[in-house]
């Protein structure tokens, strides 16, 4: 796709098994078209990311250069080739 | 089993059994220990002269069948803050201790002729000589305390470390296996044993009662709505996050958001930082054999637990925690698990609190005195320490002792208790935490980063600098949960599932014949923390104590290039007033 950015997305802990790697190249530019291209390439991180209706589920933390997009503007924070995006799913310790 | 306290005098050699006086009746944990402290131990004496005392208290429904509720806390005051101290430990033998129907230990005097061993059974207490145990590795003393008093008994000990009345010093218990792994690491309440006298406490296990219920149906159905609720909640399900990975897939995540400190807290993200992951050591786990999940004592559901071992799967050190793989690594510049794990071992074996710990040998490679990075220069001091020499006399007192001996101004403490592995510029709640607990810089005292990174019980930006609210409430639910006798990590369900959360007060409310509801949690929680409050004032605190050091406020962090900008005002309110 001409004119849209190649992005670097990293994943971490369980959603690393369905792509045996920590580290994906998708074109999107924004989070929506990321994560959605990122479950069209890995059907098996579906389930793992999205709820029944296909929006991305409140457990999953997506950061743009660290910053969690639920205090940027949501899914449509828009990223470009510059942009560290990274995809956590529930995690917690302490 | 009707509960008692038990009285135990160093300088008499006497142990006694009293009835609980009224006002302690529905108290446990916490807020028995820090209720107790606060009325019998003067704030203004010195942490390690005669009239300290030690206080040991299983939670309210440890030693029942309650889910992760084997945990104990411990009180005194603190040599390492000068004021009221509680640590909590998960181990079998907080549930031991309430089985023997021991609602609070108190450890008063001092011994006059060397170390004692208490050994504790149905039978009473006895009092063993404790000398020849004096100087050796805790690991090797657990084995040689468990050839001689059974495989079965819990041990509670203090290492090299407190017999030198170092201020950071802990005091260890059993893990399951019997490995002296399980810590109430924090504010040096292991020199405050020591210098009692006491070095070793064994419980025998044989005929061990059973705890009373005075409300069992009550209790029954309040247990199944929390197993439930851990069941099914992400974090805390048997596959959840805690049981794969354990406290340190925190890494990752916090290294993303900007808020792991590294090298002395100079920086809040390195690229280096996977390497020493929760995910990068459950690979490692499993290609070595060790163990994961595992727990820290029977009867939790979660898991969070592991035996991390050497390369070749021997040697096993115990859990390597979130907390502690980051004080002794990223934060000190190493990032490599090996390495830490030898550190941690090394922690484990001295007594020593590893984010305490952590934190001197980071202000030290500030200092000059190695570089950072330089992880074999790290386990070098630990053998320094281990010796005695004046560098390991001046390293075991913790970093801000550190600080002053080496002239450095960067030293991240609060209360002079070392900060854990968030950097309040970058996940600003915790800094309220921080600042203001009675405990000194305290990430259990109310944990803000579940909302703040995790979105686990609400959703706050943490860049955001209004946070008094989040902290006042998190401190107080947390009080309460640390005199329930929950582990701290159930709070994750019982803050998203509201039945979680009533079955865990009526389990409660079972044990005791109590009819507290959800609601009085916030009350019940501020009350203790007035009475820790109340002694920290007493004991010479003002509201510059609850202050985070200066150079938080000048550096900016990167990469967000924050500075800690709660106002003082804000910090004096999670005191004052209902926020
Ligand atoms: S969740 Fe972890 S720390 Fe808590 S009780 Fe279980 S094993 Fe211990």
């Amino acid at each position: 796709m001409p004119g849209v950015p190649t992005v670097t997305v990293r994943l971490f802990a369980r959603l690393r098994t369905p792509v045996g790697s920590g580290v994906v190249s998708l074109q999107a530019g924004d989070i929506r078209t990321l994560v959605d291209a990122l479950v069209k390439r890995y059907p098996a991180l579906r389930s793992e990311l999205v709820d029944e209706s296909g929006e991305l589920r409140g457990t999953i933390k997506v950061m743009v250069n660290g910053r969690n997009v639920e205090f940027l503007q949501g899914l449509s924070t828009p990223v470009g080739e510059e942009d560290a995006v990274a995809i956590f799913p529930l995690v917690a310790g302490g | 089993m009707q509960r008692r306290i038990l009285r135990v005098n160093m300088t008499n050699r006497t142990a006694t059994f009293e009835e609980v006086p009224s006002d302690y009746r529905t108290l446990g944990g916490r807020g028995l220990t820090s209720t107790i402290v606060a009325d019998e131990v003067p704030p203004d004496c010195h942490p390690l002269g005669p009239n300290n005392k030690l206080v040991f208290a299983p939670g309210i429904v440890t030693g029942t069948s309650a889910p992760s509720s084997g945990r104990l806390s411990v009180g005194g005051k603190s040599p390492l803050t000068g004021g009221i101290k509680e640590s909590n430990v998960g181990s079998r033998f907080a549930q031991t201790l309430a089985r023997l129907g021991i609602q609070a230990m108190i450890v008063e005097g001092q011994a006059k002729d060397g170390y004692q061993l208490l050994k504790i059974g149905t039978e009473g207490v006895e009092f063993v000589d404790g000398r020849r145990w004096s100087g050796k590795g805790l690991y090797q003393a657990y084995e040689d305390l468990r050839s001689e008093f059974g495989e079965d008994a819990d041990i509670c000990g203090v290492g090299v470390v407190s017999e030198r009345s170092a201020t950071n010093s802990g005091l260890v218990f059993n893990d399951p296996e019997g490995r002296s792994s399980r810590y109430a690491g924090r504010g040096g309440l292991g020199a405050v044993a020591a210098s009692r006298g006491l070095k070793f406490i064994v419980l025998d296990r044989s005929e061990l009662p059973h705890v009373d219920y005075e409300d069992k149906e009550t209790f029954d159905r309040g247990r199944q709505k929390l197993v439930n609720g851990l069941r099914q909640h992400d974090v805390t399900k048997p596959d959840g996050a805690l049981a794969s990975y354990g406290t340190n897939v925190l890494i990752n995540i916090l290294n993303e958001a900007g808020g792991l400190p590294h090298r002395n807290f100079s920086t809040g993200r390195e690229e280096l930082a996977e390497l020493v992951s929760g995910e990068r050591k459950a690979e490692l786990i499993k290609q070595r054999g060790g163990t994961r999940p595992h727990a820290c004592h029977p009867g939790c559901i979660i898991r969070c637990s592991e035996i991390w071992t050497k390369e070749n799967g021997k040697d096993p050190v115990g859990v390597l925690e979130y907390e502690s793989v980051w004080a002794l690594g990223p934060n000190c510049g190493i990032y490599d698990l090996d390495l830490i794990g030898e550190l941690n071992r090394a922690c484990n074996d001295l007594g020593l609190d590893t984010i305490e710990m952590g934190n001197t040998i980071a202000v030290a490679m500030e200092g000059g005195l190695l570089e950072f990075g330089d992880g074999e220069g790290a386990l070098q001091l630990m053998e320094e320490i281990r010796n005695g020499t004046p560098q390991g006399l001046m390293l075991m007192h913790g970093a801000k002792f550190a600080g002053t001996a080496l002239g450095v101004t960067r030293v991240p403490v609060v209360k002079g208790q070392a900060m854990p592995a968030y950097d309040p510029r970058a996940v600003k709640g915790m800094g309220v935490t921080y600042a203001t607990t009675p405990m000194g810089a305290d990430h259990t005292a109310g944990y803000t980063v579940a909302p703040e990174i995790m979105g686990v019980g609400g959703k706050a930006d943490p860049l955001a600098a209004d946070k008094g609210a989040l902290s006042q409430s998190l401190q107080r639910a947390t009080a309460v949960i640390d005199s329930a006798g929950y582990c701290l990590f159930t709070a994750f369900a019982v803050l998203d599932i509201p039945e979680a959360l009533e079955g865990m007060v009526e389990t409660v409310n079972g044990v005791l014949g109590t009819s507290l509801t959800v609601d009085d949690i916030d009350g019940l929680g501020k009350k203790i923390l007035d009475v820790e409050r109340q002694f920290n004032k007493k004991a010479g605190f003002t509201d510059v104590d609850d202050r985070l050091p200066e150079f938080m406020r000048l550096e900016k962090l990167p990469p967000h290039d924050q500075v800690f900008d709660v106002a003082d005002r804000q910090l004096d309110q999670v005191f004052e007033e209902n926020h």
